[in-house]
């Protein structure tokens, strides 16, 4: 009994862990996206793709543990620290942060617009978009 | 009344939320209560927290000095194209709602963005967002460097930006102007005596106004994960004025002794005598600063260091600094800091002398305590020492040794 608990308890300490965040565009997007494109549009630094068009940038709805993920991974902060630091950038003109949207518009709205880069769970991947980057 | 009208506010933004349209807001809580110091000339210890609004605490507990409550409203007015307001009221201004923010957008290419309208002028590392608690980890910038009476300006800005892998290096200009009426630091001065030092026979009577003309200037922020640096430059032009009075003191019987005294506050034709255009208060400002943010692993290291000059009558120049520590911690942000500002008189203004006029530091220590991610509570202590000579400076009130202890609460929406 006490063994199956602390079975039950590790997978419950290891699973957040193994969900990997995936980093999407449209497939019609073939551009070359780095690892600083993605924070740099994430972090609002940099508003469009190497063709010149302007990119909208979509994330999770807060408090959802693959952004924060994402957030600890991809820009080293930790979800206040990314509240903090849009604070500033909203506050001061210089961006907005990026529009929130749940998971399941999110493969959706990715797959259906050429101009969108987002998040997704690695494991809910589908053919409809194509991943730039993994964290 | 105007608590309502920051509700209703706040409602429109359940109405209208619709894409076109972004509502946002931070604002912050904040007790204070001087817990040490010396009495000042008006025989109170005080400690000043915000010269623009003239905020200070006394050694009575305070809510209404830094409290403050803004919402920010932007539209997207057509492709590239936004505008943005924002309504900022706050406690030590009687809750009355300024706009501190209202400008046009324009994005230029992916990289440009030229912005006309009122906006926070950049001077210091934090000036920008300075109200916005939430954004940094004090209960707020060190109240010697952050002292000015103009805080915003008018006009156009253009920065662009441009990337080299993990850097951003964002050059900008920015050109405008701004007054500021009867300013509330500026009478509680006058009141004490001094600043105008009006000539013989010449008392001020109304309120001071200032106005900083011909502003220009030229801003260039470099960061990537764990830099951010920020130069900053403008010069512009200072005037101050007040209306003034004169005393016509008559000897009517001429026996050597006043017998009538006639305050004379008006022209011949109705309107006031003005004082300013004398080289204390008319005079060429430069700026020059560089700041900015190191965050390691563990710890986040803050700088500021800035030099004014003033081309007045006293050649005066004020070198400031300050320099924090925080631990960079997710949810607890234990911090210090230490900021000293100092002016310095290089010019003999009639027999005035030159030398050192003022020197003082505050000693921060703090926590910061983050709920989740909207809210931060934060808990304060501050140590103002007055290290200059008083003489031959004047003894301005808030230039006294004083403690001061401040619980805030800081939140974004």
């Amino acid at each position: 009994m006490l063994k199956q608990l602390f079975a039950v308890a590790s997978v419950m300490l290891v699973t957040p862990a193994l969900a990997e965040v995936a980093v999407i565009v449209n497939p019609a997007n073939q551009q070359a996206i780095s690892e600083s494109d993605i924070k740099n549009l994430f972090s609002g630094k940099q508003k469009g793709f190497a063709d010149g068009k302007v990119a909208i940038v979509l994330s999770l709805p807060e408090g959802d543990s693959l952004r924060s993920d994402f957030h600890k991974n991809a820009l080293g902060k930790t979800d206040a620290q990314m509240k903090a630091y849009w604070s500033k950038v909203m506050f001061t003109g210089k961006g907005t942060p990026p529009k929130e949207v749940t998971a399941d518009e999110m493969l959706k709205l990715v797959a259906e617009n050429p101009n969108t880069i987002g998040l997704l769970d690695a494991a809910k991947v589908t053919a409809a978009v194509r991943v730039v980057g993994k964290f | 009344m105007r608590y309502w009208l920051i509700l209703a506010l706040l409602c429109c933004c359940t109405v209208w939320a619709d894409d076109r349209f972004q509502f946002s807001g931070y604002g912050s809580l904040v007790a204070g209560k001087v817990v040490g110091g010396e009495l000042d000339p008006s025989g109170e210890k005080e400690f000043q927290v915000d010269f623009y609004d003239y905020a200070f605490y006394t050694e009575e507990l305070d809510f209404e000095q830094e409290s403050m409550v803004a919402l920010q409203m932007r539209a997207d007015v057509m492709e590239r194209l936004s505008a943005t307001i924002q309504l900022v009221a706050k406690g030590a201004d009687g809750w009355s709602p300024d706009i501190d923010w209202a400008y046009l957008s324009y994005q230029v290419g992916q990289d440009g963005n030229l912005m006309v309208g009122r906006r926070m002028l950049p001077m210091y590392y934090f000036s920008e967002y300075m109200e916005v608690g939430y954004a940094y980890p004090w209960l707020r910038p060190p109240a010697n460097l952050y002292w000015w009476e103009i805080t915003q300006f008018n006009g156009l800005t253009y920065a662009h930006s441009l990337r080299a892998g993990d850097w951003t290096f964002t050059p900008s200009v920015f050109a405008g102007r701004e007054t500021q009426r009867d300013i509330k630091s500026h009478d509680f001065w006058r009141n004490r005596g001094g600043y105008y030092f009006p000539p013989e026979g010449t008392y001020i009577a109304g309120t001071a106004d200032v106005t900083w003309s011909k502003i220009l200037g030229a801003n260039l922020a470099v960061n990537n994960d764990w830099v951010d640096l920020r130069a900053s430059y403008f010069r512009t032009h200072y005037n101050t004025t007040s209306e003034i009075f004169f005393t016509d003191e008559l000897d009517l019987n001429n026996d050597g002794v006043v017998d009538q005294r006639i305050e004379r506050r008006l022209k011949p034709d109705g309107s006031p005598y003005i004082s300013g255009d004398w080289p204390l208060t008319d005079f060429d400002l430069d700026f020059y600063g560089l700041g900015g943010s190191l965050t390691f692993e563990h710890v986040i290291v803050l700088f500021d260091y800035n030099y004014v000059v003033y081309d007045d009558g006293y050649g005066s120049k004020f070198p400031t600094f300050y320099f924090s520590l925080v631990y960079n911690h997710e949810t607890w942000q234990p911090y210090v800091g230490l900021s000293t500002a100092k002016l310095e008189l290089s010019k003999d203004w009639q027999g005035f002398g030159v030398g050192d006029a003022e020197e003082h530091q505050i000693m921060t220590v703090g926590l910061r305590y983050n709920l989740g991610s909207s809210a931060a509570i934060k808990l304060e202590y501050n140590d103002f020492s007055d290290k200059g000579d008083r003489l031959p400076w004047y003894d301005f009130s808030y230039h006294n040794d004083a403690r001061l202890l401040s619980v805030g609460v800081d939140f974004v929406f």
